[in-house]
């Protein structure tokens, strides 16, 4: 019985070292849910937890959509080492375009949006080629571009906000998909809910599967039910949430399946490996014979074709295009790529956690206005979360893995080799200081000594430090 | 060590935030355009507050500012709902469609202050405004009455300078303008247009009542030669070419008339004329907003340089934000929303209610007195009114 309840109470001290240990070795992916769990905790005590409601939680995904998706393409030219500036305007007049083309010519929803897909194509082509081919600096190329389409933007409004009519416009930004409500709840969301678990869980035992196959080492068990528990509770949350209000919105909607798509093209193809290298390292990836030129125009264009479903998501959502419509969109969204973890250097960011970076900061306009704080405040604290992330990205930026279970195991193991170690040290310590003080003539074979013994210590301290727990299967505790 | 105190910077960040919140549930809620503008943030946004707070238990409320861009305007309206607002007052940065949809989707009643909310297919259901008819008219009438007394006939013509607003603000420059010409267009007769060939004896007589599409298409067209864009650059080009067509000749004995649309246009106007080589003996001018020039001019400071600007029509803000208090509490109340109101004609489907404006004169200080400088509207120690004796209105 007694050994019983110590086993008990050994695997869950085993299970939090390991959990410790996760977090401690991608603390640089966790930051942002940190701070993203922080500011909702925030503002769910300053909100009385309206926050958290289920109006609010689907006010909040409908706000992040135009930004989030302007974040993911964002985050694909910041990991190729560039920039760009005049995605807002572009967005805002691609807008504008589509609404002018419907509503002043009467130009079929499709032949409009087609028509301006064109346009943003041949656009990204432009300062693709710009910036990989004359190599004009992509600051200056796309602060170039904001200028122009601003000026198209007032051009094509001319200067007058103008309403959209069209239905399409209406499902887009204010509309939700169809919904079968049972006491309160629908059904159809609920549903959706449920096979988002059915494709988590599945998907993520065939992965292990494959990867033992494969013969690709697993993340340990504990980590990987653990974080499984955490995305059906995140799923089961938000599917509920969305069901007990209007269901799943059009934005949402749309914002999903970009993410998904990125998400697939960022981490399973080709191209998505092309665009990480040429950021890593552009000399390597030329010389490994990927075309530098090709892929920064590709991921020009693809930031031009979200700035058009932002665009079209913007107008949307508020039922007209204005020359009002543009300012601060890139910079939202270059926040967010960088709160969600993407680098500067180059190389390195998700798109998920660009989402979840566009999400931090909706969640401080939308958790301040609810809170009725000072709007002056807002730009303040954003502007502090921004810094404080990328101070928190340099400063994670060469943690290493480490393993709490196997210190433990090495802790016991080496005991013997570390207290006489740490002896032989403090011997050698006391002689050296000995020595320097009485002025004798060994004092070099001291240091001599003295830095062995350190250098030994060090060395099984290094040793513990980067234990494993699967070196030590074969040990009972 | 470290992680303590970040623990502990973090706790008092949190905690420090919470203290700042405010978490009530609301029942009314005030989105505004931008805390950076004088006119929202010190005037409707202090009014408010002061109304609302007066209004007490029952009439919880919080008034949110926009920040100058329209999706902050609709997170501010959904915020709003979400704490559990019943009625939303909102002066709306661009259209106001996104707002519309989200108040009326949550079955919230939604009131325009000051500007329309509307989208294509939906619209605010209260509107409170000022009658820019109405000013129109005043100003119209101070020309009209003023020139009556200066004894201007058919046969001894004065002097009038026609400038209009910006014919693209519709409704609110056409408003001003139809208001005015109502009532100067009978006695054109007695005036010599001197800034433009006459297209407005022509012009058809109309009134706030009958109104409609042709009025609005023969007034906007007339208005056309005489826009100044709103902008005082514009009105003082348009006022120099006046005077470099009257040239030398010689005006010491006349008065003249000018319709400006607003204050900051009026000003730019006289101010091209005092440059005349023989100017104008006096002036009888019309404008709107009581800008501090205009209203040293009303206390009879010849502001150096600036002429003379006899009228301005004050549209007290005070009273418009009560106006839409007064709806809000109406509707909390269960009673129809524009009762003890006065109401206007619907303007874009929505139920309309007309705040009082007031008419200022240079003949009246005593009353521009009691208006603006008792009632704490402005401050006489303002540099602008160095030169006014205060003492007979205190």
């Amino acid at each position: 019985m007694k050994n019983f309840l110590k086993k008990v109470l050994w695997l869950i001290y085993k299970y939090l070292l390991t959990l410790i240990s996760m977090l401690r070795t991608n603390i640089r992916d966790y930051g942002m849910y940190i701070a993203l769990i922080v500011i909702f905790i925030t503002f769910s005590i300053m909100t009385n937890w309206i926050f958290l409601s289920p109006i609010n939680f689907t006010n909040l995904f409908n706000q992040t959509a135009y930004v989030s998706v302007l974040a993911v393409g964002m985050t694909l030219v910041i990991v190729t080492r560039q920039i760009d500036l005049s995605v807002g305007y572009i967005g805002a007049f691609l807008g504008a375009f589509v609404v002018v083309a419907v509503e002043n010519q009467s130009i079929p929803v499709f032949f409009a949006i087609a028509g301006a897909l064109i346009i943003t194509i041949l656009v990204g082509l432009v300062k693709g080629l710009f910036v990989a081919k004359i190599k004009v600096p992509a600051f200056v190329v796309t602060l170039a571009g904001m200028f122009i389409f601003k000026g198209f933007l007032m051009l094509q409004t001319n200067n007058r906000t103008i309403p959209t009519t069209n239905p399409f416009f209406r499902s887009v930004g204010i509309g939700y998909l169809p919904t079968i409500q049972v006491g309160g709840v629908d059904v159809i969301t609920l549903g959706i809910g449920v096979i988002l678990l059915l494709a988590l869980l599945i998907g993520g035992i065939l992965g292990r599967k494959k990867h033992t196959k494969l013969g690709i080492p697993n993340e340990k068990l504990e980590l990987f039910i653990t974080k499984l528990i955490i995305m059906l509770a995140v799923v089961s949350y938000l599917s509920w949430t969305f069901a007990s209000h209007r269901g799943i919105s059009y934005l949402l909607l749309i914002t999903v399946v970009v993410v998904v798509i990125y998400h697939f093209i960022t981490t399973k193809t080709t191209l998505g490996r092309r665009i990480y290298a040429v950021g890593g390292n552009p000399d390597a990836a030329e010389l490994s014979g990927i075309s530098v030129e090709k892929t920064l125009v590709i991921v020009f264009i693809s930031m031009g074709i979200l700035a058009l479903i932002s665009g079209v998501m913007y107008v949307s959502r508020l039922q007209n295009t204005s020359p009002n419509h543009g300012p601060f969109w890139e910079l939202y969204a270059i926040a967010a790529a960088f709160i969600g973890g993407t680098s500067a250097a180059g190389g390195v960011g998700k798109i998920v956690n660009a989402v979840i970076g566009s999400i931090v900061i909706m969640s401080l306009k939308n958790g301040m206005a609810l809170a009725g704080v000072d709007a002056n405040i807002e730009p303040i604290i954003l502007g502090g979360v921004l810094l404080l992330a990328v101070v928190f990205d340099i400063f994670t930026r060469n943690v290493k893995s480490i393993d709490y279970v196997g210190i433990y195991f090495a802790k016991k193991v080496y005991s013997n080799d570390l207290k006489i170690a740490i002896s032989e040290f403090n011997i050698a310590r006391d002689e050296l200081k000995k020595a320097k003080k009485e002025n004798q003539t060994n004092i070099i074979e001291r240091e001599y000594k003295f830095t062995n013994a350190q250098g030994t210590l060090n060395k099984i301290k290094d040793k513990i430090r980067n234990s494993r727990e699967d070196e030590f299967k074969d040990i009972k505790i | 060590m470290k992680k303590i105190v970040s623990l502990v910077l973090l706790a008092l960040l949190v905690v420090g935030l919470s203290a700042c919140g405010d978490s009530k549930k609301i029942k009314i809620g005030v989105v505004l355009p931008d805390a950076s503008e004088e006119r929202w943030a010190n005037q409707d946004g202090a009014f408010f507050l002061a109304e609302l707070t007066a209004l007490g238990e029952g009439y919880e409320f919080e008034i949110l500012f926009s920040e100058g861009d329209e999706s902050k305007e609709v997170q501010n309206v959904e915020a709003l709902i979400a704490k559990g607002a019943e009625v939303i007052i909102l002066t709306a940065e661009g259209s106001g469609a996104g707002a519309v949809q989200a108040a009326h989707q949550a079955d919230v009643i939604l009131i325009a202050h000051d500007r329309m909310a509307k989208s294509a297919t939906d619209h605010a259901d209260y509107y409170t405004t000022f009658n820019s008819w109405n000013v129109g008219k005043a100003m119209g009438l101070h020309l009209k009455t003023e020139a009556q007394n200066e004894g201007c006939t058919v046969d001894s013509k004065c002097d009038l300078a026609i400038f209009a607003g910006r014919v693209a603000d519709w409704p609110n420059a056409t408003y001003f303008f139809g208001g005015a010409m109502e009532e100067l267009q009978p006695v054109l007769n007695i005036f010599n247009i001197i800034n433009v060939s006459d297209t407005f004896s022509g012009l058809g007589f109309y009134t706030e009542a009958t109104f409609n599409d042709a009025a609005k298409n023969a007034l906007q067209a007339a208005m056309l030669p005489v826009d100044t864009d709103w902008n005082s650059e514009t009105a003082a080009t348009k006022a120099q070419a006046v005077v470099a067509q009257l040239g030398d000749a010689d005006k010491s004995d006349q008065p003249l008339f000018v319709l400006a649309p607003n204050d900051d246009t009026s000003t730019a106007i006289r101010q091209e004329f005092a440059e005349m080589t023989h100017p104008y003996e006096s002036y009888y001018t019309t404008g709107q907003d009581a800008a501090n020039i205009t209203l040293a001019s009303l206390m009879g400071d010849p502001v150096k340089g600036k002429g003379v600007q006899t009228m301005t029509v004050f549209k007290d803000v005070r009273k418009l934000v009560a106006d839409s208090v007064k709806i809000a509490k109406n509707i909390i109340d269960d009673k129809p929303g524009l009762t003890g109101l006065t109401s206007g004609p619907s303007i874009d489907g929505a139920q309309t209610a007309y705040s009082p404006i007031d008419t200022l004169t240079i003949d009246n200080k005593q009353n521009t007195y009691d208006i603006i400088f008792a009632t704490g509207y402005k401050s006489k120690n303002d540099d602008t009114f160095s030169n006014i004796n205060w003492t007979p209105y205190e």
